[in-house]
């Protein structure tokens, strides 16, 4: 028989893992991997497949940690944004240019407030990696026009957290933004956002034995779109702290939206499922209690006026 | 290849409830020429089956005897379980059935549970397997329940993995040769033991997480609004930052908390 194509193998590959525990989408990963006996598939499955990322220290800055994902890996070494360096050490590792480099830092920095305010100071790492669009003329000649600032050109970027607790539970957010050019004479830009949410709860509690566990794991994924005016003028230096604003503002809202939905839509749904199996349904919260109650009450009037009406 | 035959195993025998057919036809559209033999195929779905617990949907199926028989207990019990299945697992859209057999020459009974309910369309499958062993010389009796639900509509793929144990407790004392009545109401205590276990052990146990999700397990992951109660304003916050990037020297660029 034919070999499928590789957009098939693709395919099937992502629908795999769409349906399996994300706890351990890594082992499936590599099973997939065995199966596709491709390298070139393989690197692309990779890319495509979120899985919990992994935490790094920089012995160049204090030891300050930093996430490993697929936007900072130049072969098997991961690149700081703290000190802009690989480890383990490479010579000529891949780096954004000095102008990107510049507004990278600076959104680390910023990015590592909002990680503070949402996810605890001590058990959470963020990072964030940006790195040139290819354009598609591969024209990298900026003498033409005025225009040399890449910020303005769009670039793209990698807004990372990661939150891992005692009890093993963990977060993982993986935001990817594109950044529109923005065209001469217009002032506004458009973000692209891919979000994907990977968590695992693992609740322990003091009464239970070591031969009881319960996880709930979870992937979300989505895609959304903002446009926003930008006021710098092109050739300034404040249009990167725009962008920083504009993307940071973005994934704040898409964070807490997605935070929202995973309880609501699909934990509480976990929790529908036991129920529709196992008849008796889970304790009423305290509205439902009273709910029951009062329906009881009227039910019991209604009886007895029936009662008095038959002459009983 | 050895490798490729075990990958595919590892990857089906993890299929949730439901699923395995639609992982198989992803497999092998990945790679056509693993799991060819109808031998093979059928040993691994085997397996999944019997792991998962949906082999006993199954077996029941095809098992139609009433197995009068059968150790008067045995009876009793199949009699006592059937009442307990039609009564909790019966909602609609669900499958259940159930199995007791006897071990270790009468001295031991094995009851299991298993119930499912798939449901494709709207993204959402879920099983319940239960096992009991009660040992009759001991009079003990002693379980496992392991729950498992996934939902997945959206973009979304979450899953629940429940496996609780249920500590030995005394059960009744019967003896091989008590009568029918006593055989009964001995049975129905197991059951009721079992009920109870169900409803305290693992429901409640549920129930409780559930509660705690939103305010306390996801709460400690991340918050749904800063303590100071409001969003992050973006724009003091980057030009602090680019004061503060723009006033260090290297060595201060990298001064943080922990």
């Amino acid at each position: 028989m034919s070999s499928p194509s590789s957009a098939a193998v693709i395919k099937s590959c992502l629908d795999i893992v769409r349906r399996l525990d994300p706890a351990e989408t890594e082992k499936h990963l590599e099973n997939l991997t065995k199966l596709i006996s491709n390298d070139d598939i393989s690197d692309e499955l990779y890319q495509r497949v979120d899985v919990p990322l992994k935490v790094l220290k920089d012995t160049n800055a204090d030891d300050r940690k930093f996430l490993a994902c697929d936007h900072n890996r130049d072969g098997d070494s991961h690149r700081s944004p703290w000190s802009n360096m690989y480890f383990p050490q490479l010579e000529d590792g891949f780096c954004p240019s000095d102008r990107l480099r510049q507004l990278e830092l600076h959104a680390n920095e910023v990015f590592d407030i909002y990680r503070e305010l949402y996810f605890g100071k001590s058990s959470s790492v963020s990072s964030v990696y940006l790195w040139e669009k290819e354009e598609p003329n591969n024209n990298n000649n900026h003498s033409e026009g005025t225009n040399n600032d890449e910020t303005a050109a769009g670039f793209s970027g990698a807004f990372l957290i990661q939150n891992k607790v005692d009890n093993g539970s963990y977060w993982n957010s993986i935001h990817v933004v594109d950044v529109g050019r923005i065209e001469r004479g217009s002032s506004m830009c458009v973000y692209r956002l891919t979000t994907t949410i990977l968590i695992s709860v693992s609740p322990s509690s003091e009464t239970e034995q070591e031969s009881t566990t319960t996880r709930i794991s979870g992937s979300l994924i989505r895609q959304n779109v903002r446009e926003c005016k930008i006021i710098s003028s092109q050739d300034s230096n404040s249009i990167g702290s725009e962008h920083i604003v504009n993307i940071g503002k973005f994934i704040e809202d898409v964070e807490t939206e997605m935070r929202k939905e995973m309880d609501s839509l699909y934990i509480q749904k976990t929790k529908n499922v036991v129920e529709m199996i196992r008849k008796d349904v889970m304790k009423p919260t305290q509205g439902q209690e009273h709910t029951r109650v009062l329906n009881e009450a009227v039910l019991a009037m209604a009886m007895n006026r029936k009662a008095k009406l038959s002459g009983k | 290849m050895l490798s490729t035959m075990a990958s595919a195993r590892s990857i089906l025998l993890a299929s949730p409830p439901g699923q395995f057919d639609l992982i198989l036809e992803d497999v092998k559209s990945i790679a056509p020429k693993s799991l060819t033999e109808e031998s093979e195929l059928s040993a691994l779905r085997a397996e999944w089956a019997a792991t998962t617990g949906h082999a006993i949907i199954e077996t029941s199926a095809a098992d139609d005897t009433t197995d009068e028989s059968s150790d008067g207990c045995v009876h009793a019990i199949r009699k006592a379980m059937d009442d307990y299945v039609n009564l909790k697992f019966s909602s609609p859209g669900v499958r259940a059935a159930h199995q007791v057999n006897q071990e270790e020459g009468d001295k031991t009974l094995m009851i299991t549970t298993y119930a499912e309910r798939i449901d494709l369309n709207n993204h959402n499958v879920g099983s319940w397997k239960a096992c009991y062993t009660v040992n009759i010389s001991s009079e003990c009796i002693s379980g496992n329940v392991s729950i498992s639900a996934h939902t997945f509509e959206n973009g979304g793929n979450v899953h629940l993995h429940s496996n609780m144990s249920l500590d030995e407790t005394s059960a009744a004392f019967i003896k091989s040769n008590d009568n029918v009545d006593k055989q009964s109401s001995w049975a129905k205590s197991i059951v009721k033991q079992i009920q109870a276990w169900e409803d305290t052990e693992v429901m409640d146990k549920l129930t409780d997480m559930y509660e705690r999700m939103n305010n306390e397990y996801l709460k400690s992951l991340r918050r749904v609004m800063p303590i100071t109660r409001t969003k992050m304003d973006w724009n003091v916050m980057a030009h602090r930052v680019r004061t503060t990037l723009g006033e260090g020297n290297g060595k201060d660029k990298f001064k943080h908390q922990y």
